[in-house]
């Protein structure tokens, strides 16, 4: 499954963004974590998400490469939504 | 048995001399806890009643992945787990703080209540209130904005510890992390950092060294819709 991503700035502390894409679908939001989050920062954080069996709020992750694997595996588990 | 279990069942119900001598000949084994220690395990048939005496907890239900969810907060006074006077607990116990309990054989509670009636309604009350939070809790994950959450909740332990003479010139101890408060509001962790400083930017609250500091009360108050009627406080607390 290939997944895409696009960069976008997003409100408040936390700026740099990404739209991630399944074709031309929005899947997901992911999020940069600035320095107001310590150990975390740098960190991915998924923001929202439109898979039902993926939790928003899931992460941090250390590397974009782990935010996507998880939310492919949010995809994987929802065969009906495509 | 030390005074706070008297003073908190005095907040509910009249007890007269013959009450706080039975209260106050209760046996009970006094033990230390440190912070993050378990306090009563899971769903575990108890033979006493732990009574906090010093020291904060908070109770809580551990998931299969390892995530918990704290199901509310604890001050001096309480009894830590209310549920074994009848029930196996069906949530554990840990500590928020050093501190100690005192635990009372439930063979000795249950006498109490079966020969001292304002005894058994003061306990009834305070289980009516406990309940009574848990509803608060629910509204506050099911229906608010996280901002309200953290901030109707500081508002609940600041009066509740207020209550207990732990809370003074608008600060108390509550040495709480910010996994504590996710893990209390249904919030991530990153979430409730983001919360936290939108609260002390509108200069509501400060946290420091384990220090709640309200600066704002009823500012926090109306972050959080708060109104401290449902925890049935002395009048001269709120």
């Amino acid at each position: 499954m290939r997944l895409t991503l696009r960069p976008v700035e997003l409100i408040g502390p936390d700026r740099e963004g990404r739209l991630v894409f399944l074709e031309e679908r929005l899947v997901a939001v992911l999020s940069k974590l600035g320095e107001l989050h310590e150990d975390a920062t740098g960190h991915w954080f998924l923001e929202a998400s439109f898979t039902p069996t993926s939790r928003s709020g899931a992460g941090p992750f250390a590397t974009l490469e782990d935010a996507l694997a998880a939310i492919g595996t949010g995809l994987n588990a929802s065969p009906g939504i495509r | 048995m030390p005074g706070r279990l008297i003073d908190n069942l005095q907040n509910y119900v009249t007890l007269s001399a013959d009450d706080r001598s039975a209260l106050a000949s209760l046996p009970s084994t006094r033990r230390s806890f440190t912070a993050g220690a378990e306090i009563v395990p899971e769903n575990e048939a108890q033979t006493h009643c732990a009574v906090l005496i010093e020291g904060q907890a908070f109770r809580q239900k551990a998931l299969a992945d390892g995530r918990r969810q704290i199901l509310s907060f604890h001050v001096p006074g309480d009894i830590l787990d209310l549920n074994a006077l009848f029930l196996t607990p069906d949530y554990s116990v840990s500590a928020l703080t050093h501190g100690e309990v005192g635990l009372v054989p439930l063979p000795a509670m249950r006498e109490l209540l079966e020969t001292r009636p304002a005894i058994a309604r003061g306990l009834w009350r305070i289980s009516l209130v406990e309940s009574a939070i848990y509803r608060a809790w629910l509204v506050g994950m099911g229906r608010r904005t996280a901002l309200a959450r953290i901030a109707h909740l500081l508002c609940e332990v600041f009066l509740r510890l207020k209550a207990v003479g732990l809370a003074q010139n608008g600060s108390c101890r509550f040495p709480v992390t910010q996994a504590h408060l996710a893990d209390s509001l249904g919030l991530s962790a990153v979430h409730t950092n983001r919360v936290l400083q939108q609260l002390r930017a509108q200069g509501l609250i400060t946290f420091q060294s384990g220090q709640l500091i309200v600066l704002d009360w009823n500012g926090l108050k109306a972050a959080g819709e708060f109104d401290p009627c449902y925890l049935h406080l002395p009048s001269d607390t709120a």
